[in-house]
């Protein structure tokens, strides 16, 4: 069974960014925001973080990046 | 895009509504952020200029999160440091400093994105874009974002008299790392690092770039750093990691830039020398 990463604590997203700049150069090789297949948007007082189901990541990568366990692995 | 001999400034003139960008080689070697406002401040003396500076690790580098604010006030040099995603904004819109020259007599939004300029009335839906940011003058405080601000009222005062009630930031280009086994190492070792920041990781809203999410986030801060720390525009509470110059030696080089060691030491000797030249200018004007 595939293993995809998923977002299972958005609410404790404190809107640093790594994650959007590691997966940024993960799938295109270059730091980029607009181009990253991560999202992360401050909506009212919280933060709305979205991965692009289209693209595969190093989920280990990103999981160990945040600071506050916004992400995890989870079977397809 | 990273510019590795120029550093990129971008000039609104708010009386003529003129925009202008340059690539000045002859800042290159004041490095961004306090050192390139100064210069900037120095050679724009006469128009009140109020400049925004980034350094060369926003965006790129963690810890590096906060955008410089300088301009005058009663006869001396004010200097800011405010937080939130600006800093990145800034960066990949491909812009080191923003400089807003003069007044407008009717309230003016400015929208930058990668070599689009723009400076007017008109209003646009940034919504969809979450890799913009903006700068909202509110009705007694700055607010990027409508969350990070500055403490004190100077920031607010000087954007009011400027005329400019709105900045919207898209930082819609990418940019490409020199040496990439070389920049995940350092980048590796500096999140390593994260103990030698001087405040307790918690769970507020961050700064772009920095994972430790303090409380005072939001607040801004005032120039308490070492001048290379300014300079990179690195949250104060990382001065123990970017005041080090080998560290910022190393980072810089697998980005691409040519700075030497002798840039990064005597940088601070060339920042004095233009705050004494402006504190000159400053006193001239009064005779």
């Amino acid at each position: 069974m595939a293993k995809i990463l998923k977002v299972t604590n958005e609410k404790a997203c404190i809107g640093c960014d790594l994650c959007v700049l590691l997966s940024s150069r993960l799938v295109n090789g270059r730091l980029s925001i607009n181009k990253s297949p991560i999202d992360v948007k401050r909506v009212n007082k919280n933060y709305k973080v979205t991965i692009d189901p289209g693209v595969t990541l190093d989920s280990a990568k990103i999981v160990n990046i945040c600071p506050t366990g916004v992400f995890s692995v989870e079977n397809d | 895009m990273i510019n590795k001999e120029t550093l990129t400034v971008v000039y609104f003139d708010l009386e003529s509504k003129k925009i202008s960008k340059k690539n000045h080689l002859d800042y290159f070697s004041y490095i961004g952020g306090i050192g390139l406002a100064y210069k900037i401040l120095e050679d724009n003396f006469e128009r009140d200029p109020l400049v925004l500076a980034v350094g060369p690790f926003s965006g790129i580098y963690p810890y590096a999160s906060k955008t410089a604010v300088c301009f005058f006030h009663n006869d001396t040099i004010k200097e800011y440091y405010m937080g939130g995603k600006l800093a990145t904004s800034l960066r990949f819109a491909g812009v080191d400093a923003l400089v807003l020259l003069g007044h407008s007599k009717s309230k003016v939004s400015i929208n930058i994105s990668l070599d689009e300029y723009k400076l007017g009335v008109e209003e646009n839906d940034f919504s969809l874009h979450p890799e913009s940011t903006t700068i909202n003058i509110g009705e007694d405080k700055v607010f990027i974002d409508n969350h990070f601000s500055i403490s004190g009222n100077l920031v607010h005062r000087k954007f009011v008299e400027k005329g400019v009630e709105k900045v919207h930031i898209i930082g819609d280009s990418s940019i490409d790392i020199f040496d990439t086994n070389g920049y995940e190492e350092a980048y590796q070792d500096l999140m390593e690092m994260i103990d030698k920041i001087d405040v307790v990781p918690s769970t507020f809203a961050s700064c772009s770039g920095c994972p430790v999410g303090c409380e005072f986030a939001s607040k801004g801060e005032v120039g308490t750093s070492s001048y290379l720390s300014h300079c990179l525009v690195s949250c104060s509470f990382a001065d123990k990691i970017y005041a080090d110059i080998s560290t910022v030696y190393r980072c810089l080089s697998v980005l691409g830039y040519t700075y030497t060691h002798e840039h990064l030491e005597f940088v601070e000797g060339k920042i004095n020398e233009v705050r004494g030249n402006i504190y000159e200018k400053i006193a001239n004007s009064k005779l």
